[in-house]
């Protein structure tokens, strides 16, 4: 993360090629968080790009005492989310389950196959446990982390935790 | 759900990749969009004035309170004086200025500055005028008695300070001449307007009775 943080330092002054280097690191972490929550490609794209570009707007503010840099471009993109959720009511994001279109579907039947396990995954769960289990035991991040992406208080992050094991009857450790 | 299970759907998580499109052009549209430098939150020049803003009251509430120790003639006397006459704007009791002055009459004599005394003392006797006339009647009763009050408090600095006392005695006789006023005022008004009438009607009735015994 050290290489992240100086990163941030030189695009904090201006340095765009700097900034340019955060894209490159986090656009893939970024755009499965937002399609598997989404569920269209082209739209998960869309948030992408409004991601940075907001997280480039506001980086004056962003404060390594407040939290790493990954957990701040994370909480823009879910936010972004939820405002596309609302904007659009295709479907509410307390609904549930964000099926994909079927275009947005791998053309292979192969990748098709193993994307739909995801899905599966996901779809019993509401969309904040969706979040959670996604940031957590996919992306690897800290309770903490995870916690301020969500704006909740850890104590209510890890009760929540083990109700989303309970659902998923994964047996894992938290 | 198996441990090896979940690790299978998480790498099927992780390897979900942008389109090309994305992945290669996505920078190239994103750093058209982007500012030179990312925008402060508060823009520079607002917060230039603030900080200006903040700074000017600062230094304003210094300087106010250290001019409360100027006498007559210090240069800071001037932003004392403006910072009392809000005070009194605000309160709209005049009364407070007389207070003021009395205060800084005794602070001069014990510091016995007789140039200054004496300017202060001029200072006492326009406050002592000023309150006479603008005091509400009201509060004239309560203006006498701090009048008679500050006289007392003079005649004391004026004993234990002799060499001052012809100064002093201005003073003395400010608050006194400004006590009596207030009575005075009305009550030789009223006293001569009585007298004027009554040695008007005798001056009548006498010629009357004058004429009358012709």
């Amino acid at each position: 993360m050290d290489e992240v943080e100086g990163l941030v330092r030189r695009a904090k002054k201006g340095e765009r090629d700097a900034y340019g280097k955060i894209y490159e690191i986090f656009l893939p972490k970024i755009f499965r968080f937002v399609y598997y929550l989404a569920g269209k490609r082209e739209q998960a794209e869309d948030i992408c790009q409004e991601t940075f570009l907001k997280a480039w707007k506001a980086l004056s503010t962003f404060s390594e005492s407040r939290g790493t840099f990954q957990a701040y471009l994370f909480k823009i993109a879910r936010n972004l989310v939820i405002d596309w959720q609302r904007k659009k009511k295709e479907q509410p994001f307390v609904a549930g389950f964000d099926a994909p279109s079927h275009e947005d579907l791998s053309e292979d039947l192969q990748t098709k196959e193993r994307e739909a396990m995801v899905w599966k995954l996901l779809e019993g769960l509401e969309p904040v446990e969706k979040q959670i289990l996604v940031l957590r035991y996919f992306e690897d991040f800290s309770t903490g982390e995870v916690a301020r992406v969500m704006k909740m208080k850890e104590g209510a992050l890890r009760v929540r935790i083990h109700r989303i094991m309970a659902k998923c009857r994964i047996e894992l450790e938290i | 759900m198996r441990r090896e299970e979940f690790e299978q759907i998480k790498s099927i998580y992780l390897n979900m990749q942008p389109s090309p499109a994305l992945s290669e052009g996505g920078w190239l549209e994103l750093v058209g969009k982007l500012n030179k430098k990312p925008r402060r939150f508060f823009p520079i020049f607002f917060r230039l004035v603030l900080t200006s803003f903040v700074m000017l009251i600062l230094a304003g509430a210094g300087l106010v309170k250290l001019s409360q120790a100027s006498v007559p003639g210090d240069a800071l006397y001037s932003v004392k004086r403006l910072s009392e006459d809000l005070v009194v704007e605000i309160t709209g009791d005049v009364k407070k200025k007389v207070e003021f002055r009395a205060n800084e009459v005794l602070k001069v004599a014990g510091e016995k500055d007789e140039e200054t005394l004496k300017k202060a003392t001029d200072e006492y006797k326009k406050a002592v005028e000023e309150a006479s006339s603008k005091t509400r009647d009201e509060e004239k009763e309560q203006l006498k008695e701090n009048l008679r009050n500050q006289g007392i408090r003079f005649e004391e600095s004026k004993r234990s300070n002799p060499d001052l006392s012809d100064k002093l005695e201005k003073a003395i006789e400010a608050a006194k001449k400004g006590s009596g006023e207030i009575k005075g005022d009305k009550d030789r008004k009223g006293k001569e307007d009585k007298k004027g009438n009554e040695s008007g009607n005798d001056g009548h009735k006498s010629g009357e009775s004058d004429s009358g015994d012709d």
